[in-house]
């Protein structure tokens, strides 16, 4: 029992960036049901962090997401990555609409096979339902989406790495006239994440 | 992590109360949301709702719907539930009809939208729709076809939608392609719908558009339930994208009839023709006449109940369980706060209008203003007091115009100012130009002048370079034959040639600087009042201050050089060179051929501030500028009575000038001034000595002493100079040294003229003594009370205007205080008189006639003379204390004995204080104490006996409250700065209060008979009723009361003011935040009206007026007073019901933190005396009323336990610890309402003595009760 409870509240390198990407998976598709980019019919729901989260049916959405947070979490486990930015566009005119922007900050001292750190699993969920809850909470300001919208995922690293294949150089995506909006944040003690939406408002 | 969560949930509120906030299409601001999801509601928002209905009230210009759309989107941003506390639907309805007849805004796109927010707030949009369409409002805005055909797509009837785009593209609706962009997205939405319905026919949305007439109605879900919203198909998918179940079509089987179609229905197929005609909007009960169900009372129905058998109580637990599982939270334990709203604070008796129960159809709404009844007409302007959400009041709209009048008087003053200025600098412009064009010319003629110069000084310098060559020929052989004669001093010799070289080049140097202070002397010279001259008279001045220089490093090489006579000898040209060089190293300041000019450079460099100086030297010249332009005025002005009346005003202007800018070019400008009158008047006028008298200004402090005329007549001397270098410099060199010969003694005296002169410049400095005095009064005049001045024999200021002045006055104010005592007063005041010559006696230290006359005065009047009110005191104030006798001992005693530590005043001592043995005989002092009991019994003074009182070691008890007290203030709280400075930082300064009145005048003259108005009110004063070292108070009555007739009836509203000089916000703000403390308190019984409340405070320059309530029946004191004439003592249960409100009144006073400092009878208001069948201690029946909260202290302003140390000597009652040198706080009021109590009970003022460490008073309380004060 003491054993288990040990591993429990253990937090390693490895550990955390599952973690945190996790919850990246979980972020995105909450941001994309809730701000109505893919028709609601084609998400499900889904028990995680206590609370219903609705997680995309679509094949190619799926694949595409696996396929980004495969490469965010090698950035993690390196402790390279400093933000990851969920652009949402105007299909028509290009336009950036929202700027959904998680802070990374990582702890460049741990190493893989470093001594792990003591955080227990619970609180960290706790925390990253406080997140998600945000996120869900947000229409209450956020503007309505009037047109059709695509998404972006730009990832800010550290200026030595390499881009990869599938990836590609952009501009940061800013909004003019933006009101910014800084959501919960939570940590595991390796990766912090901070949440942050940044919402067009012209007056 | 703690922390950052906690800083998080600051901002969290609007997570906590999403529920409640209502989305907005264009979003919503996280600050406006979370401020206007306070529990308690921001402040902010009422202040900006007042602002917005007062601007659509007040608003000028030629967009009045402006305002209207940022009032409402600022409702919908700071009301985020949507629901009827920011009354948006009231707010758009008032807006849509206010513009319903405005051409300008028939398709304005805001317009519109507030129109299109009215209908999704609506039972049934396509109504407004309708309605906005027939009267071709919005008709051209892309907006409202969007609106409209989304509704129509909301419904499920998309081909009306389509129609409703279609109609936007014939009408060219701007932006038309928005519209075009949306017509595409509809139609790719309507396809896609298309397609995933798979075959749904196009017309469904038709037939579910319209029920067909005696059919069934159509079901829903699974059960084909019936619900009670039939209202076409009202189905809110998901803009199309939601599987549409097939409706079932029912066919018309049951009817044994045919029903009647309508053949020219549109039924929906096509828009209405925009008409116009549709004037009167149908509403909900014309359309829907016959589908609408009247509310009702709900109480009567009922749910069905399941009926249970009785459940044993052992199995309660067991039984009905609910099936399902209560999901709980897993952070359950932290209850959840949701906001709610708490009371709030400040209701006002008129509030809000509240919106209607029952809400009336929004159509109903427009309907009732769209028809007016014709034979009404408001006589009144009903539609500024309904114009926004709030009514306003008449008074309310007054105030707006009345403002809006200020501003625009204001604006109005500033812009004719403004004019003004420009004006002025127009002409001055002008005039400079003018001046530049004669300097052009004369600067012309110089110049021709100075090139025939520049010949022949070429033609001198030609010669001498000559002469200088063949000198240096001659030095050159002289130099060989030396080498030749010796060899062995080669080193020496060849540096005496260089040295000999360097006299040389700097000599040519020397006359080559020198030719630039010709022009320079000259743009100096021009007598120009102006600034372009000041411009460059400053260049010049640069450059003559760097150019002397070098000249002097040139004299300092020539002395360096060691000219001994060896080297002079060596040649005959040479010789005159050494004396030329000579003369040069001999002059006082580096001198030169053309010494003269070098006089005006010295003058600018003090007159002036050149860049360089440093900052020191630059204010030093700024202060001398001040007293020397007067000055220059004198000396130049010498010949002012010509001058004067040409120049004067330009002069003054400048002055004017210069007091507007202070920047450094108007010093330039000022220093620039001595320059043009001085040659002017020098050469043009010998000036007249009586010149002196025209000096515009005639301060003593400026005049200046006799020998400055003096100075400034010789100064005119160096006009002289300038008639010299045209003529006589192109003479051949000879002469021009001797000139220099000659010139040297002359020019001696005139360079110490012009030094004698430049230091009398310094003489005017405000630096000398005469600011001494001037700091000294204005330190003086801030601190009043500055109790470190007290033994400086300074001259004393004149603080106070309001002082009483002869005893004739004090009875008037005497008098007054209650009629009945009248005589009383008088006598008293008799009394008084009598004694003012023994104070003086006092003051002038003649002591013994003093002595007598007083025990004389006081004695027969013994049993029946009144107590006198405790006057305050101030130090400087010492003839005032003339009110009693003890009074003015105890002054003067204070002020003797303060400066030895003995501090023994035994103020029941009747001899005079001034005598030393007095204080050197305690013991004698003690038989007096045992022997004056009868003089006690005349002391108008309250005092305690210190005589008897050791200090004690400082026992447990006192270090325990030493320590305790956290903060030990040695600061006097009484003290102006520290005031000034606590009213500074208060977090709402008081000049936002709303009883705060800032009158930028001086005080108005407050005669008693006389009207005079208080800001925008209108008193008369009745006559004065008090005084005090620093108050006035006057009795007097509002004119503006409405009914003006009858201004002689009694029951007008009579207030009592009180003048102050100088003003005492101080007291404003006790207690103006008094009340409002009490408020705050709660408390069952309402204090507010025993405490001195400020109706309004005026605050003038000079001083402050505050308007208060009068109560007639004047003081506690009075009330002593009156029983004492009557020979009788106040009853005793008329004393303990006082006593009891007094405690009470202090109890909750002292509950507001605040010490009221000054605590005596004559401080308590009677209001009214109880009856005995009155219910006592009721809010109504308050009796008493502090007043004077000027001596107060905040104790929010210390830190919590704070004691002070400070002795308040204008207290009326000294508590003891303040005697005894003894941390005190809240005591000293208590003390005081011993004392109070005392004079009730006794009805004299208490006499406390220590005896057996205790300290006691001297009258024993019958009935054996214990009061022993400490």
């Amino acid at each position: 029992m003491a054993a288990s409870t040990c591993q429990k509240n253990a937090i390693t390198l490895k550990g955390s960036t599952e973690t945190v990407s996790e919850f990246f998976m979980y972020g995105i598709n909450s941001i994309l049901y809730q701000r109505g980019i893919y028709p609601p019919e084609t998400f499900t729901r889904v028990q995680k962090y206590g609370l219903t989260v609705l997680m995309s049916t679509d094949e190619k959405l799926k694949v595409y997401l696996q396929q980004v947070l495969k490469q965010v979490k090698d950035w993690l486990l390196d402790t390279t990555l400093q933000k990851l930015v969920i652009v949402i566009k105007s299909l028509d005119t290009n336009e950036v609409m929202e700027r959904w922007q998680f802070n990374v900050e990582c702890d460049k001292t741990v190493k893989t096979d470093s001594k792990p750190r003591e955080k227990s699993e619970k609180e960290i969920q706790k925390e990253i339902m406080g997140v998600i809850r945000q996120i869900t909470a947000s229409v209450t300001f956020l503007p309505l989406l009037e047109t059709a919208c695509v998404f972006d995922i730009l990832a800010y690293t550290d200026k030595d790495q390499d881009v990869p294949e599938t990836w590609g150089e952009a501009g940061p995506h800013f909004i003019a006239n933006s009101q910014e909006v800084r959501l919960r944040s939570f940590t595991t003690t390796i990766h912090k994440v901070d949440a942050m939406v940044a919402y067009r408002n012209d007056d | 992590m703690e922390s950052a969560m906690d800083v998080n949930m600051a901002n969290d509120e609007w997570e906590l109360s999403k529920e409640n906030v209502q989305p907005l299409k264009t979003g919503r601001k996280c600050s406006n949301l979370n401020a206007a999801l306070q529990p308690l509601g921001d402040k902010n928002i009422k202040e900006q709702k007042q602002m917005f209905e007062t601007e659509i009230r007040m608003y000028q210009g030629d967009d009045p719907y402006d305002t209207w759309h940022k009032y409402i989107k600022w409702t919908e941003q700071n009301f985020p539930k949507g629901g009827k506390d920011g009354n948006l639907q009231h707010l758009l309805e008032t807006a849509v009809l206010t513009f319903k007849d405005d051409a300008r805004y028939k398709n304005d796109e805001r317009y519109c939208e507030t129109w299109i927010k009215l209908a999704s707030l609506c039972n049934d949009p396509l109504d407004i729709f309708n309605h906005m369409f027939s009267q071709s409002l919005g008709s051209k805005v892309a907006l409202f076809y969007k609106a409209w055909a989304d509704h129509y797509e909301k419904l499920g009837n998309s081909r009306k939608a389509n129609e409703i785009y279609l109609k936007g593209f014939e009408l060219q609706a701007e932006p038309l392609q928005r519209l075009v962009k949306q017509h595409e997205e509809f139609q790719a939405r309507v396809s896609r719908s298309v397609i995933e319905g798979a075959g749904d026919p196009v017309e469904e949305p038709m037939e579910q558009d319209q029920r067909n007439a005696l059919t069934a109605l159509k079901g829903k879900g699974k059960h084909q339930v019936i619900g009670p919203n039939r209202v076409g198909g009202a189905k809110l998918g998901n803009k199309g994208l939601g599987r549409q179940s097939k409706p079932l079509h029912q066919s018309n089987t049951g009817a044994g009839f045919t029903i009647f179609n309508d053949e020219n229905s549109t039924s929906g197929n096509s828009l209405p023709p925009q008409t116009g005609e549709y004037v009167s909007v149908p509403t909900q009960s014309k359309s829907n006449r016959e589908n609408i169900q009247t509310p009702s009372q709900w109480n009567k129905a009922k749910m069905s109940q399941k009926t249970t058998s009785n459940v044993p109580i052992n199995k309660v637990n067991e039984y009905n369980k609910p099936a399902f599982s209560v999901h709980v939270d897993d952070d359950a334990d932290q209850p959840m706060m949701t906001p709610r709203k708490g009371p709030e604070v400040n209701t006002q008796v008129l509030s809000a209008r509240k919106p209607n129960k029952v809400q009336p159809d929004v159509m109903q709404n427009i309907q009732k203003a769209v028809i007016n009844d014709p034979g009404m007409r408001p006589m009144y302007c009903k539609s500024k007091i309904y114009a926004g959400n709030d009514e306003f009041s008449f008074e309310e709209l007054r105030a707006a115009r009345w403002k809006a009048k200020q501003k625009e008087k204001q604006m109005k003053a500033e812009r004719e100012e403004m004019q003004l200025l420009q004006k002025q600098l127009r002409e001055q412009q002008e005039a400079i130009r003018l001046q530049q064009q004669q300097m052009e010319l004369k600067q012309q003629q110089f110049l021709e002048q100075q090139r025939l110069q520049m010949q022949q000084q070429q033609q001198l310098l030609e010669n001498e370079r000559l002469a200088q060559q063949q000198k240096i020929e001659a030095l050159e052989a002289q130099r060989l034959q030396q080498q030749q004669i010796h060899q062995k001093q080669m080193q020496q010799k060849q540096l005496q040639k260089q040295q000999q070289y360097v006299p040389d080049n700097s000599r040519l140097d020397n006359t080559a600087a020198l030719l630039q202070p010709h022009s320079l002397v000259e743009v100096s010279s021009c007598r120009d009042p102006h600034i372009s001259k000041q411009l460059l008279f400053n260049d010049s001045i640069n450059s003559t201050s760097t150019n002397p220089t070098p000249q002097n490093k040139s004299n300092v090489t020539l002395n360096s050089s060691k000219f001994t006579p060896n080297l002079s000898n060596q040649s005959g040209i040479r010789n005159s060179v050494t004396s030329s060089g000579t003369s040069l190293s001999q002059g006082p300041t580096p001198d030169s051929s053309f010494n003269p000019f070098k006089m005006t450079p010295s003058r600018g460099g003090l007159t002036a501030p050149s860049p360089t100086v440093n900052t020191k030297e630059a204010m030093h010249v700024v202060m001398g500028m001040w007293n020397k332009s007067l000055n220059i005025d004198n000396d130049l002005g010498l010949g002012l009575t010509n001058y004067e009346t040409a120049a004067k005003d330009s002069f003054e202007a400048e002055f004017e000038d210069i007091t507007c800018n202070k920047g450094p070019f108007s010093l330039a400008g000022a220093g620039s001034a001595p320059f043009k009158i001085y040659d002017e008047t020098a050469q043009e006028q010998p000036p007249p000595e009586a010149a002196q008298i025209s000096n515009p200004m005639d301060d003593i402090e400026n005049c200046p002493p006799s020998g400055l005329a003096k100075q400034g007549q010789r100064a005119p001397l160096g006009g002289a100079f300038q008639i010299f270098h045209d003529p006589e410099i192109p003479d051949a060199l000879g002469p021009t040294y001797e000139y220099q010969e000659k010139m040297k003694d002359h020019d001696d005296q005139e360079m110490d003229g012009v030094e004698n002169f430049a230091e009398s410049d310094f003489t005017f400095n405000p630096s000398s003594s005469s600011t001494c005095n001037f700091t000294g009064m204005a330190h003086l005049a801030s601190t009043p009370f500055n109790p470190g001045n007290e033994n400086n024999p300074l001259p004393e200021p004149p603080i106070s205007k309001i002082r009483a002045k002869d005893p004739s006055e004090e009875n008037q104010m005497g008098d007054f205080r209650s009629p009945l005592a009248d005589e009383s007063l008088i006598g008293g005041a008799a009394i008084e008189n009598a004694q003012a010559p023994a104070f003086v006696i006092h003051q002038d230290e003649v002591q013994t006639p003093a002595a007598t006359s007083h025990i004389d005065m006081s004695a027969p009047g013994s049993k029946t003379s009144p107590l006198s009110p405790i006057i305050e005191r101030s130090d400087e104030d010492l003839k005032h204390s003339s009110h009693g006798s003890s009074v003015a001992s105890h002054n003067s005693t204070s002020g003797t004995t303060l400066s030895s530590t003995h501090h023994t005043t035994n103020l029941t001592h009747h001899r005079d204080p001034a005598l030393p043995e007095v204080e050197e005989n305690p013991i004698e002092e003690d038989n007096d104490v045992l022997n004056t009991t009868r003089q006690k019994i005349n002391e108008p003074q309250h005092h305690i006996d210190t005589s008897m009182y050791i200090p004690p070691e400082m026992d447990k008890k006192t270090e325990n409250m030493l320590s305790m007290s956290i903060a030990i203030d040695p600061l006097d709280p009484f003290d102006d700065d520290l005031i000034k400075k606590f009213l500074s930082k208060l977090t709402t300064p008081i000049t936002k209060y709303d009883e705060y009145c800032a009158v930028p005048e001086n005080l108005p003259v407050i005669k008693a008979g006389h009207a005079f108005s208080l800001g925008d009110e209108c008193y008369k004063a009745v006559r004065c009723i008090g005084e005090g070292a620093f108050a006035k108070v006057y009795q007097v009555y509002n004119l503006n009361s409405e009914d003006l007739e009858d201004l002689d009836s009694t029951h007008q509203e009579k207030y009592v003011i009180k003048l102050q000089k100088p003003g005492s916000p101080w007291e404003f703000y006790i207690c103006t935040e008094l009340q409002r403390r009490l408020q705050r308190l709660n408390d069952p019984i309402d204090m507010c009206p025993s405490m001195m409340s400020i109706d309004r405070g005026y605050f003038y320059n000079d001083g402050s007026i505050l308007v208060n309530r009068l109560h007639k029946r004047g003081t506690l004191l009075n009330l002593v007073n009156l029983h004492k004439k009557a020979g009788k003592q106040i009853e005793e249960p008329l004393v303990m019901y006082l006593t009891i409100e007094l405690l009470h009144i202090i109890e909750k006073l002292h509950k507001c933190n605040i010490i009221h400092g000054d605590i005596k009878p004559d401080n308590f208001l009677v209001m009214d005396i109880p009856q005995l069948d009155d219910d006592v201690f009721v809010e109504e029946n308050k009796v008493l009323k502090l007043i004077d909260f000027g001596r107060s202290i905040d104790m929010e302003m210390f830190d919590a336990g704070t004691t002070f140390t400070a002795q308040v000597k204008t207290s009326g009652f000294q508590c003891i610890e303040m005697m005894t040198h003894r941390p005190w706080t809240y005591q000293t009021d208590l003390f005081g309402i011993v004392g109070t109590v005392h004079v009730l009970m006794f009805g004299e003022y208490m006499n406390v003595i220590q005896q057996n460490n205790q300290w006691k008073t001297s009258q024993t309380v019958k009935r054996a009760a214990d009061t022993n004060s400490q």
